[in-house]
């Protein structure tokens, strides 16, 4: 058991590490796509900018409080993009029948899958994640935490791909469904939580849950608590065991169409 | 000892059936149509260790699909398989340590890699010790002489020198059944042969099985003993090479330029293929009637050029797929 | 002129098979929508007014704005005309008895008018069913404001087919596009002139922004002849700017393909 999560985790290293290589083969296009994101992520500065022009406090929130939701959230969509990129591109590997070359090797399919990918310009929103981070919020404890919560924040955010793309198992045009709900999960994450009503907020701790990658992490960042930091690892860890479980159930309904077939 | 058993397997798939125009795909967003296709057709088999098997039938006739679902990849509608003892559907990893597959239409290497940096890879997913992968990598280097590519990226490799690459990583754990899918598609006669020649030494000294579909008739009749032909997902033919090749034996065909035109009609036994000015084609059953009752009827004065031979392979087999259409 | 008609009914029916994952972004949009309506909310929880916009005035801003900026996603403007250059494929487009910025702006149009009526008549659902209707909108304010919204998604078009132009000079024009599109988000369809701090307001009123995002829809919810007049002059200047621009990039990229020999 323990050698066979070894050996599932040397995979997963070695995938993203081929991976990384063949990204940064192209120095130029990898800079240049990694600097877009950072001025595209910054920009939203002004956003904020001119919303604190206009009033004092959201909420409770000042404009320090808000960057650390964008800091929290480009940090784990950046990090899901560089280690589990496949996840995304699961609906593409259905289409074309890709999934055979994953199913003929003794390793877990989905693991090996997620990681079969990786997004150059990710790297931009982790870095800007950073960047945010120590303008708005620097402590030393904070990037420690911050680091930590990130990691939590991607396992949540790509089990949440797996499972909104397993469905595409079923129907591969659910795949455009999909792109709109990860839509949903990022704008959630990158506003606070006072913004939003009861009813919204529900959904974001549960169908789409935003929350758990990006609220309560910020909310550990400003005010640490424990109780919230293990119920957050529990609900990690539930995710991630159904995200499995969905993708193994779609798996049987898996048609491995020829590339040719796929245009008719 | 059996190396595959199959039995009664079916499957079927849902497709949505789409009617043209804007009509006809509004109608199918609102309420979609189904077909359903039985890809796979109750079919039974098996066979035993060590053995080199060509599963072949016209596109569409359900091989992939048998293929796939030996391999573990889809999940058979009904009916059982067995592969050195090991469910495919129930033990899919377990399997893996003992099949390789070879898909000519699907690349499993890593383009940007090197050829040499893939098979490392390859054995890592196996857990083969690496010392042992170097072993093999530098024994497989040899046979195909991979020395001038191993070190060039696979996406700079010619179609051959990429199949060989497939074929040497889906080896690097030593499996005991092959799968290969049309793995001579499109390749040139030269690396045919060199795949050819390979696979019947591999089945030679490590006692391989072979699971081989094609529509190379070349694959087929150098390399194997036994044919499997499916059509309509069902099995049409499951028999040697030497009976398939006997069953049609007893036919000759008689090709010859003559010197003046005669006027030929069909007789027992011998029937006109083909009557063109000075070239005639003879097919002849010879259960019935004997070569030189042809060769006496076409008058030896008069011939010019003579050809005898056997009714080829491919014909044989497009004649079977024919038979079998529904 | 006919062909160039028929180049858009053709471009036009491509654009109706996509009308289920039209659906599916209208769905993305109406929530994309719930979101920064919760945002404009909160902010105007202790105010009727930030301004001289009211949250229903805010809110309609909003929307009408990103119909506009929505309506001109199509990828004619940009992947085409940028993958055209990149592949050389622009050299047989010389040949061809059409101008080939004509011809990919008349396709634009016809594929991006499509995208722009099914957004503009969801937005109004939208904002009737989140705000309800504009005050003191009449059907001839409605209709007048019609031209300048199209004038809007076309200018839009050209300055992309502008940017995409620099493909004749550079590895890949996307980043360009990027900044474009962020520029116009931040700057014209998040807030209206009036939210920034004078200097800045002042500067927009220069740009694009004017004639593309902020005219219109600030036409739409306040509407007076004069101000009509005022937008339309301004989309029209614009419009000639940028025709002479492109039409000057256009060549000297052009006359670059002919020296390197295409």
């Amino acid at each position: 058991m323990l050698t066979e999560v070894k050996n599932n985790l040397k995979i997963m290293f070695l995938s993203l590490k081929y991976n990384l290589i063949r990204v940064m083969e192209n120095r130029v296009s990898f800079l240049t796509s990694v600097s877009m994101m950072i001025f595209n992520n910054a920009s939203f500065i002004i956003q904020w900018l001119t919303i604190f022009g206009l009033v004092k406090y959201i909420g409770s929130y000042t404009l320090n409080d808000v960057m650390l939701f964008w800091a929290i959230s480009s940090g784990s969509y950046g990090l899901t993009n560089i280690l589990f990129n496949g996840a995304n591109k699961i609906p593409e590997y259905i289409e074309n029948g890709k999934l055979d070359a994953y199913l003929v090797m003794p390793k877990n399919v989905l693991c090996h899958v997620i990681t079969s990918s990786t997004e150059p310009s990710a790297w931009g929103d982790l870095i800007y994640g950073y960047i945010a981070l120590i303008i708005f919020n620097f402590s030393i404890k904070n990037i420690f935490l911050y680091s930590l919560l990130i990691i939590i924040g991607a396992l949540i955010y790509a089990s949440f791909i797996i499972i909104c793309n397993s469905f595409t198992f079923y129907f591969i045009r659910f795949s455009e469904t999909s792109e709109i709900l990860k839509d949903i999960f990022i704008n959630g994450s990158l506003y606070p939580d006072v913004i939003f009503n009861r009813a919204i907020k529900i959904i974001f701790f549960t169908l789409i849950p935003c929350a758990l990658a990006s609220w309560i992490p910020v909310h550990l960042i400003i005010e640490f608590n424990i109780y919230h930091f293990i119920i957050l690892i529990l609900a990690t860890i539930v995710l991630i065991i159904i995200a499995f479980c969905l993708f193994y159930r779609g798996l049987k309904n898996y048609t491995s169409s020829n590339l040719m077939e796929a245009r008719s | 000892m059996k190396a595959i058993e199959v039995k009664n397997l079916s499957k079927t798939f849902k497709t949505k059936v789409k009617e043209t125009g804007l009509k006809g795909s509004l109608k199918a967003i609102i309420k979609p149509k189904y077909n359903t296709k039985k890809a796979v057709n109750n079919i039974s088999f098996s066979i035993e260790k060590g053995e080199i098997i060509a599963f072949i039938g016209p596109n569409g006739a359900g091989k992939s699909t048998t293929i796939k679902m030996l391999t573990g990849i889809l999940f058979p509608t009904k009916g059982e398989i067995n592969i050195m003892g090991i469910n495919p559907q129930h033990n899919r990893k377990k399997l893996a340590y003992k099949i390789g597959t070879v898909f000519g239409q699907k690349e499993q290497l890593w383009i940007h890699l090197t050829p040499y940096d893939n098979f490392k890879f390859f054995g890592a997913i196996y857990d083969v010790p690496e010392q042992i992968i170097n072993k093999r990598i530098a024994e497989y280097k040899e046979i195909f002489e991979l020395d001038e590519f191993i070190n060039t990226p696979v996406r700079s490799l010619s179609l051959g020198q990429r199949m060989i690459c497939e074929i040497v990583a889906s080896l690097i754990h030593e499996p005991s059944i092959l799968f290969l899918d049309e793995p001579t598609i499109g390749l040139d006669p030269v690396i045919k042969e060199k795949i050819r020649v390979f696979i019947k030494r591999l089945n030679k000294e490590k006692k391989t099985t072979i699971f081989l579909t094609s529509h190379d008739v070349g694959d087929i009749e150098k390399l194997c003993k036994r044919v499997i032909i499916v059509n309509n997902g069902k099995i049409v033919l499951d028999d040697s090479m030497e009976n398939l090749k006997y069953h049609y034996l007893n036919k000759k065909i008689v090709e010859a330029k003559m010197n003046t035109k005669i006027n030929l009609t069909d007789v027992e036994g011998i029937s006109i293929i083909k009557d063109k000015d000075y070239n005639l084609k003879l097919e002849v059953d010879l259960t019935k009637k004997n070569i030189s009752d042809a060769i006496k009827l076409l008058n030896p004065d008069n011939i010019i050029d003579i050809n005898i031979s056997n009714i080829p392979l491919e014909t044989i087999i497009s004649s079977i797929y024919k038979g079998t259409k529904s | 002129m006919k062909k160039y008609l028929y180049i858009m009914k053709t471009t036009f029916n491509d654009s109706i098979q996509y009308i289920s994952s039209l659906f599916i972004r209208f769905i993305g949009f109406a929530i994309t929508m719930s979101i920064l309506l919760s945002l404009w909310t909160f902010i105007y929880q202790d105010s009727t007014t930030i301004n001289g916009y009211t949250l229903k005035e805010m809110f309609w801003y909003l929307l009408l704005a990103e119909t506009i900026t929505f309506g001109s996603n199509s990828p004619v403007a940009t992947k085409e005309v940028k993958n055209c250059i990149k592949s050389g494929n622009i050299a047989y487009q010389i040949n061809k008895p059409y101008h080939y910025i004509i011809y990919s702006i008349s396709k634009y149009f016809a594929d991006t008018l499509i995208r722009f009526i099914a957004f503009a008549i969801i937005s109004t659902i939208l904002g009737l069913i989140y705000v309800g209707p504009i005050d003191n909108v009449s059907l001839i304010s409605f209709v007048s404001c019609i031209p300048i919204f199209l004038l809007a998604v076309l200018i839009t078009g050209m300055i992309k087919v502008l940017i995409s132009l620099t493909s004749f000079w550079v590895e890949d024009s996307h980043p360009f596009q990027m900044i474009y599109s962020k520029f116009i988000l931040i700057f014209g369809i998040f807030f209206p002139i009036e939210m920034f701090p004078k200097t800045i307001g002042n500067i927009l009123r220069y740009t694009p922004i004017y004639s593309v995002s902020y005219g219109p829809a600030k036409l739409m919810l306040s509407f007076n002849s004069s101000f009509f007049l005022n937008i339309i002059i301004t989309q029209i200047i614009t419009i000639i700017i940028i025709s002479i621009i492109i039409n000057i990039v256009y060549r000297r990229g052009v006359r670059k393909l002919n020296v390197n020999g295409g």
